[in-house]
Parts: C-alpha cells; sequence; structure tokens
C-alpha cells in the first residue's frame, strides 16, 4: 500500500485548489480573482516540472503557452465546423504545438549546460514571435481574433458560455492534472533520475542515468501543461491572440518568480508561490494602483533571502521527522 | 574471457599524455591494486573505463563487448559501479534516496521500492542504517565515503572502482572497511579495484596482484608482496639511491 501512500502530499494541495474555488464560487465579485490567482497557480506548477525537477532555467518557457494559445485559435478559427469538436481538436493542436517546439528547443538546447541552456532559450521566445510576425504566420501582427466567428458559428448564448465557463473549468481540470502528474514524477524512477541529475549531472551520468532522456521528460511534460494553460486561459478566455501577448517574456519571469518563492523542485511549493504573487498582484493593483511593482520587488527580496528554498522548502525542513512530513513536497 | 580489458588505451590532455597505451586485464572475482604517485595518471584511468572521458587510441572491452566509444550512463548497467575520491553525494536527497538511485538505474535496475529495500540492507551493511533520513551534504566525509560505497554496492555491479576509499580513514575504519569490501566481494564476486596513493599497507591486506602506474604507463604489475618491495617501485615513490662519490 506503499503506492497510494505517496500521493498524501496532493490532500494539502487539493485542499487549497478547492477552498479557492469554493471562496470564488460563493463570494460575489471574487470568482475572476480566484481565476487570476489559479492561472498564476497553474504556469508556477507546470514550469516547475520542468525548472524545479530539473533546475534548468528556461527562460522562453511562456512559448509553450503561446504554441497552446495559437493551436486552440487555429482549430477555432479554421475548423468551426467541426462545432464543439473543434475545442477538442484546439487541445490537440495546442499540445502538438507546443510538442514539436520541445522537439526543436529540446533536442539541441538541452545538451547545454545551466546558463547556456538559459541564454540560448532567450532566443526561441523572441524568434517565434518575430517569425509569426514577420511572416505573416497565423494572422502574423494582427493576430486572431475569434469572437466574431464564436458567436456566428455557436450562437451568442454559446460563445459566452465557452468564455466565460469551459475556460475556467479547463484551467481548474488542466491544474489538478498538473499536480497529479507532479506527484507521479517525483515518486516514479524519472523523479529520482532527475534529483541525481539536478545535484549532479556528471555523478548522475555515472550512476547509469540517461540525464538528456530524463531532462526531455520533464520538459515535454511541463511543455504540454503550458500548453493546455495557455489554450485555455487565453484563447478560450479571452477569444483572441496577439503574438506580444501571447510571446510576453514578463509571464515566464512570473512563472519563475513563483517556482522560487514556493519552492522548487516541491509539490506544494508552486500552488503557494502562485497563491501569494497572485493575490499580492492583484490586491495591490488595487491599492497601489502604477505601484505594484515597485512594492513587489523589496517584498520579493525579504522572501528570498529568508527562505533560500522556497517556502515549501523551509516548513518540510522543520517538519522533518514528524508525521506531518510526507504531507509535504 | 577477462571481465574487462583494456588494449593499448591513451588519453592526452593537450600535450600531456595521462595515460599512455595501457594494457590491462581484470577477471571476475579479482582484487586489484593500482596504485602510482600524484599524477600518475590513476584517476584518468578510472574516468576512462567509467566512461566520463573517451580514450584517444585504444579499445576497452567488458566482459568481451566492445565498450569503448559507449556514454557512462550505456555502460553502468552493464555492471559497472565506482566511487569517487571527493565524494559527490546528491546533497539535497537523503542518504537512503542516493543509495536507492544506485540500486534503480545500475545493474540492479530496480523499481523504486526494491531500490529502497536494497538501500536499507547496504546501509545496515556499511553501517550508516541510523542516518539514512539525514540530508546527503549535511554528512562528514567519513560517512559520505560509506554512503557512497553503499551506493556502489546497491548497484550490484560485475567491477567496482574504488577511488581512494580509505584515504583519511583512520586505521580501525581502514581495517572495518577492508574486511566489508573482502566479503561483499566474495559473495557477490565482484571484482574491486582500489586505487590508492599512499596507503600501501591497506593495499597488501586487500590485493591479490597490484598494477603500479608511473607517468601514465603501467610500470610494473604483478602478485601484491613481490611488487611493492621491487627496486622500480621504491625509486618512482623515494627517487633514486643517491651514488657518492669515491664510494
Amino acid at each position: 500500500m506503499n503506492d497510494l501512500r505517496r500521493y498524501k502530499p496532493l490532500l494539502p494541495v487539493f485542499a487549497i485548489y478547492v477552498i479557492l474555488l469554493i471562496i470564488g464560487a460563493t463570494t460575489p465579485g471574487l470568482w475572476q480573482p480566484i481565476m487570476f490567482i489559479m492561472f498564476y497557480i497553474g504556469i508556477g506548477v507546470a514550469l516547475n516540472n520542468f525548472l524545479g525537477l530539473t533546475g534548468y532555467v528556461d527562460f522562453g518557457y511562456v512559448a509553450f503557452l503561446a504554441m497552446g494559445a495559437y493551436g486552440m485559435a487555429v482549430a477555432l478559427n479554421y475548423f468551426t465546423e467541426l462545432g464543439v469538436g473543434a475545442i477538442a481538436l484546439g487541445f490537440f493542436l495546442a499540445l502538438l504545438f507546443s510538442a514539436l517546439l520541445c522537439i526543436a528547443v529540446g533536442g539541441v538546447a538541452l545538451r547545454l549546460r545551466g546558463a547556456y541552456f538559459a541564454i540560448a532559450t532567450i532566443g526561441v521566445n523572441e524568434g517565434l514571435r518575430y517569425l509569426i510576425e514577420g511572416a505573416r504566420i497565423w494572422g502574423g501582427s494582427e493576430g486572431i481574433v475569434l469572437s466574431g466567428k464564436l458567436r456566428k458559428a455557436f450562437g451568442p448564448e454559446f460563445a459566452n458560455y465557452l468564455s466565460t465557463f469551459v475556460a475556467d473549468v479547463s484551467l481548474i481540470i488542466v491544474i489538478f492534472m498538473a499536480s497529479i502528474i507532479t506527484v507521479y514524477l517525483i515518486n516514479s524512477k524519472v523523479g529520482y533520475a532527475l534529483l541525481a541529475l539536478r545535484e549532479d549531472e556528471d555523478a548522475a551520468k555515472v550512476m547509469g542515468i540517461n540525464v538528456t532522456k530524463y531532462k526531455l521528460i520533464a520538459f515535454f511534460t511541463s511543455a504540454a501543461i503550458g500548453s493546455l494553460i495557455g489554450a485555455s486561459a487565453w484563447t478560450l478566455k479571452l477569444t483572441y491572440v496577439f503574438p506580444e501577448d501571447v510571446f510576453f517574456i514578463h509571464y515566464t519571469v512570473e512563472a519563475i518568480v513563483i517556482v522560487m518563492l514556493g519552492g522548487a523542485g516541491t509539490l506544494l511549493g508552486p500552488v503557494i508561490g502562485g497563491l501569494i504573487y497572485g493575490a499580492l498582484k492583484y490586491y495591490l493593483s488595487v491599492i497601489l494602483p502604477g505601484f505594484q511593482l515597485l512594492a513587489f520587488a523589496p517584498l520579493l527580496v525579504i522572501i528570498v533571502v529568508a527562505f533560500p528554498d522556497g517556502i515549501v522548502g523551509y516548513i518540510r525542513k522543520k517538519l522533518r521527522e514528524t508525521s506531518l512530513f510526507e504531507y509535504i513536497r | 574471457m577477462a571481465l574487462l580489458k583494456l588494449e593499448g588505451v591513451t588519453k592526452k590532455f593537450g600535450g600531456l599524455v595521462a595515460v599512455d597505451h595501457i594494457d590491462l586485464e581484470i577477471d571476475e572475482g579479482e582484487a586489484i591494486g593500482i596504485v602510482g604517485p600524484n599524477g600518475s595518471g590513476k584517476t584518468t584511468l578510472y574516468n576512462l573505463i567509467s566512461g566520463v572521458y573517451l580514450p584517444d587510441e585504444g579499445k576497452i572491452f567488458f566482459e568481451g563487448k566492445d565498450i569503448t566509444m559507449l556514454p557512462p550512463y550505456e555502460r553502468t548497467p552493464l555492471g559497472l559501479a565506482r566511487t569517487f575520491q571527493i565524494p559527490r553525494p546528491f546533497g539535497s536527497a537523503s542518504v537512503r534516496e542516493n543509495v536507492a538511485i544506485g540500486a534503480m538505474f545500475g545493474r540492479a535496475k530496480a523499481d523504486v521500492d526494491e531500490a529502497l529495500n536494497i538501500a536499507d540492507e547496504y546501509l545496515k551493511l556499511v553501517g550508516i542504517y541510523d542516518l539514512k533520513d539525514k540530508e546527503a551534504k549535511l554528512l562528514t566525509p567519513l560517512e559520505k565515503k560509506l554512503m557512497e560505497l553503499a551506493r556502489a554496492l546497491a548497484m550490484k555491479p560485475k567491477l567496482l572502482l574504488l577511488d581512494e576509499l580509505m584515504a583519511g580513514m583512520n586505521p580501525n575504519d581502514i581495517n572495518r572497511i577492508i574486511e566489508l569490501v573482502k566479503k561483499i566481494k566474495d559473495k557477490e564476486n565482484i571484482a574491486v579495484v582500489s586505487m590508492v596513493e599512499h596507503l600501501m599497507h591497506a593495499i597488501t591486506k586487500f590485493a591479490e596482484r597490484v598494477i603500479v602506474m608511473h607517468q601514465g604507463k603501467k610500470l610494473i604489475e604483478g602478485p601484491t608482496m613481490e611488487v611493492l618491495n621491487d627496486p622500480k617501485v621504491i625509486e618512482v615513490y623515494l627517487g633514486k639511491k643517491l651514488k657518492v662519490k669515491g664510494e
């Protein structure tokens, strides 16, 4: 019964999700802020599957969300006659586009170490954006605007239902799935291989670990989750895709901050990180409009100095050898 | 058929020939010592065998299979394991997880549960089972070495390469480790190569055969006591006998 025990760390994570969603659903006016926070939790959990588990920093991460957003937009724009099937096709294309980008980036860049990898990935994101704009792929810099088409194809009511209800629900499902995938990875041989290569890549190789293979597994997983988030939280919800929005490097930086803040490589870390970051960002922009970044920076510095292993890393250390330890990962 | 066979293996770093046309054969279950002063090419030889470096010349065979160009992670599952001169624990993982990783990806190829059980078994064997839940980076240097030994053994190797395992240990620990390695070696028929720079008495207790390296070449090879008393070996370590004029 060892197997079930390993999934215990999901309890606090799911508890947080459920509590957030209940608050959002029952308190008038809080649903949108909660979904705003859920989005940040989502990109944290998604990036953590790569950054947290391998220790490699991918500055081009948002490109995978962009691929997902475009996958869904292409399906809804060019295959509207499929009806609801177009949404399923959209999720499929999201996964397909991000997987193709994974092969292109991962096969080459993942052979690079540490900082070299980070530098290589910055180029990918910007390069891809200018390719789409310059070569006028998928509408070029004008992007894809879906609202009119959706209303014509599905009727105004269903189109509205898509962007208000379906988009949120699919984001929530993706986030639940992403946490299950993380816990599965951590507990499997893949997780141990990633742990070893994160600590000492050369020693890991001598231990018999094919490091490139395991880095690719983490890269694909993380990209796939990211693309599903892009497809639901951006395309379905906003009903438009503009290259300068979806390739905005700011999102990558935010995701990195969330992972580091919560605790890289832990299951609960990006959830806590996303919760704090999302909530602070939202309320700071209400309380101190325009000053939220200024207020944020010192706060982040303090947290990173006080908790170098992230908040959850710190808690885990304190809980070692207590019965709560196995619930926090 | 030899378990491990090196034919004319050479590795150069720029103008320096670190390992110079080494031929070597190791049979199943043998206990071998490799000795040589600092810079004689011992560690480079280990790195060539484990695949960290690829040789510039020569061939390496494991159980008759040519592994010369295989990456380290494809050699290890065949039955190779090693420790490092300066221990390389996976720092933030627990001691138990460190050893389990060896069992998962070495020749043992255990699944996660099996590997954790194997880890417990070998941690008890080397005597650090009490530390199993500690973060590996918090261990003392000696404990780290014992953990590396457990990790290497948990891989269930056919050939175990020990890199200065006993350096810095007190005589009691050295004796205990030698007895332990001998016992496991005989039980599981592992060939063990132990590399040392200065701990000659440890080698005499352990090795059946000794290879002395000097400036990347194999200086001499043979039964332990014979080799260690050879004038050439004494010369390598202590220098030539001075001829005083008029003597």
